[in-house]
């Protein structure tokens, strides 16, 4: 009797822990299948016909990330505008696992309202309205991507942006003609901001969006130049003799790294926009070019052949100390930090060819992106998720797409021309 | 004197001391069970046992929670400590695993009726039980339903990672735990929160991997016991290892 108290009181222990302890399975790895989800065509409330397809503009959008697999609208069942005509099984019915619905209304401006359901748990995971100027219908799209973006993979979306682009028509007959181009991150709704015969490079953007600087020969010699997109006023920064280049917004807005050769060879100097003093950073008789900022503002990172071929250093502002930052190939040049200061896009060699790779600065890892051959000018997605950047096809340069961890590939249309040295905006708020 | 308090206080608190340990160890060697045997379904005897022990195993505890505590522990020592030793996983399975259900709710209740027959009877049927399971022969059976859990879990969680998209802003690191609820179909019923990763995106795309499966067909060729016991409810902790940071 005793012994068997015993044994019931060790079981009930086990018992106890038992009922604590449910099964637990770990799930370590996944796999990377690009999301279904529907954009279902809005309902347009507004006179005439609208004048873009709203639902197609967020389509493309998330097609172009690479993460999401949009279901085409021949397969949809309905085309519900309100939650209340939704039928979650019919999207179930089709592998939609989320479904995007809206209506644009237009009046004095238009107002876009939509909603984001998840088929699954039959739930609205998101839903909001949008307002602005009929002539930004688009962007107010775009905004819409961003906000579906965001839900569904918890990170800020990069639609709502612009693009910098320098575009060169060949001439055979004579000098060769300059466009640069601001565009929407989808490449449409192009607008020239400065044309010419004259050579344009390096464009670059403000930190707040609202400027542009790039580098034009139009004074028959490199002259370093800063525009307001709003009111198209135009100041020249820099002329010094020789080169003037590579203009480089600090993050606080109050400074610009630049390239002069002034005193001899190419070195990297620091112009407070503000009191217009001058302070040289780097020293050497080597060739130092490309400053690009951490995000932080407290160092630079830019591109010299001071240990015989061309490689990454960082400048630290406070220290004025440099260090190598790459090691790994023959050539590393061109760096361009995203936003979280971790990844580099740059121009790295191998086999004789120039691919676009990411450089991560915590773990010292370089990989290659791309796999065309003559790939330049990576330029980084404010939100860190898509690196463009120039590439040639056939005689041209197109601009190329690729996702920082290499899942997706994709080129811009370009309109006329060579397309070379593409600058993503910062984020913009409306 | 002194040899009787070394008996009465020493013995007893080194035999309680010994039993913990005794069934920690049968815990943490069943936990980490290798896949041994691929084995048939098991019968059902173990598990038929113990459920007429579970309705009746009520009385039980209460008088020992009444009566002293320090008594009966010194002699169910011998019990759990051979058993670790010849097959150490395999021995709670059977006694333990039918009770969650019962137990619970059925053990508060019955505290004034104690019924001493229905104490015999239990008491039997224990002790069959444990003997049998010291025998060794049901003692392969818990082992291969033990191995048969391991499976059967392995099968989930290669269906699940299979339909795991994660969101561009996972990390390394981030854990997620699911509560997951099956029908003996092994229909998802029920896929909850219990544990979020602090990143709406990661949480979702969790529940999503296992809405995804919808069903795993593997835990529709399990004995009712292993079901009742593991799968009808389980947990599912996501912690993506593989990313690049």
């Amino acid at each position: 009797m005793m012994r068997v108290r015993g044994l019931l009181a060790c079981v009930l222990i086990l018992l106890c822990t038992e009922i604590r302890a449910e099964l637990q399975i770990e799930i370590n790895q996944g796999v990377e299948n690009p999301t279904p989800v529907a954009i279902v065509p809005f309902a347009w409330q507004g006179v005439g016909a609208p004048p873009e397809d709203v639902a197609q503009i967020i389509d493309s959008d998330l097609a172009r990330s690479g993460q999401f697999a949009p279901v085409s609208r021949r397969d949809m069942l309905s085309y519900p505008s309100r939650e209340s005509e939704m039928y979650f099984r019919d999207w179930r019915a089709i592998s939609a696992e989320y479904v995007l619905i809206g209506r644009v209304n237009v009046g004095s401006q238009v107002r876009i309202d939509f909603q984001l359901f998840d088929t699954n748990r039959q739930v609205a995971v998101e839903a909001g309205t949008i307002t602005g100027p009929v002539s930004e219908l688009r962007m107010l799209a775009h905004r819409v991507s961003d906000a579906v973006y965001e839900t569904l993979t918890g990170i800020t979306g990069a639609f709502a942006t612009r693009l910098l682009y320098v575009s060169v028509t060949r001439n055979p007959n004579g000098k060769d003609f300059y466009r640069l181009t601001l565009a929407d991150s989808d490449g449409r709704r192009p607008i020239v901001l400065l044309e010419g015969r004259d050579p344009i490079l390096s464009p670059a953007w403000s930190p707040d969006g609202q400027e542009v600087a790039y580098v034009s020969f139009e004074t028959s010699r490199p002259a370093i130049y800063r525009q307001n997109l709003r009111t198209g006023e135009r100041e020249q920064l820099t002329n010094f003799k020789g080169l003037n280049n590579s203009p480089a917004w600090s993050p606080d807005g109050n400074s610009m790294a630049l390239v002069l050769s002034k005193d001899g060879n190419p070195d990297i100097y620091l112009l407070n926009l503000k009191s217009r003093a001058l302070t040289r950073l780097t020293r050497h008789f080597a060739i130092d070019t490309e400053p690009t900022w951490m995000p932080d503002g407290k160092s630079l990172l830019f591109t010299s052949d001071r240990g015989g071929r061309p490689q990454i250093y960082r400048y630290d502002l406070r220290t004025k100390k440099i260090n190598r930052v790459t090691f790994e190939g023959p050539y590393n040049a061109r760096a361009r930090v995203a936003q979280d200061g971790r990844n580099v896009a740059l121009v790295h060699q191998r086999e004789g060819r120039y691919h676009i790779a990411v450089f991560d600065l915590v773990t010292d890892r370089l990989t290659v992106l791309t796999e065309t051959s003559l790939d330049e000018s990576p330029s980084i997605a404010p939100n860190g998720s898509i690196v463009l950047y120039a590439t040639k096809r056939g005689e041209d340069s197109i601009l190329g797409a690729v996702a920082v961890d290499g899942g997706v590939r994709f080129s811009l249309p370009a309109r006329e021309g060579s397309v070379q040295e593409p600058a993503w905006s910062p984020f913009v708020t409306p | 004197m002194s040899a009787d308090r070394i008996l009465f206080t020493g013995v007893p608190t080194l035999l309680t001391i010994a039993l913990h340990a005794g069934v920690a160890l049968v815990l943490l060697l069943r936990w980490s069970g290798p896949a041994e045997v691929v084995a048939a379904v098991p019968t059902l005897q173990p598990v038929q046992a113990t459920l007429v022990q579970a309705e009746s195993l009520k009385p039980k505890p209460t008088p020992k929670k009444s009566q002293a505590a320090p008594k009966p522990k010194p002699k169910p020592k011998p019990k759990p400590k051979p058993k670790p030793k010849p097959k150490p996983k395999t021995d709670p399975e059977p006694v333990v695993q039918p009770q969650p259900n019962p137990v619970p709710e059925q053990l508060p209740p019955p505290k004034a009726e104690n019924n001493p027959l229905d104490a015999q009877q239990l008491a039997m049927l224990t002790r069959q039980e444990l003997d049998s399971l010291v025998d060794g022969a049901p003692g392969e059976e818990a082992a291969q339903s033990a191995s048969m859990r391991d499976i059967v879990a392995a099968g989930i969680q290669a269906a699940v990672v299979n339909r795991w998209t994660r969101p561009p802003s996972a990390r390394n690191g981030m854990v997620a735990v699911l509560s997951i609820q099956l029908v003996p179909t092994g229909e998802v019923v029920g896929v909850g929160v219990l544990e979020s990763s602090g990143n709406s995106a990661f949480d979702r795309s969790a529940m999503t991997a296992v809405e995804r499966v919808a069903r795993f067909p593997e835990v529709a060729k399990l004995d009712n016991r292993l079901f009742e016991s593991s799968f009808r409810r389980f947990q599912l902790v996501f912690k993506p290892e593989d990313l690049r940071y």
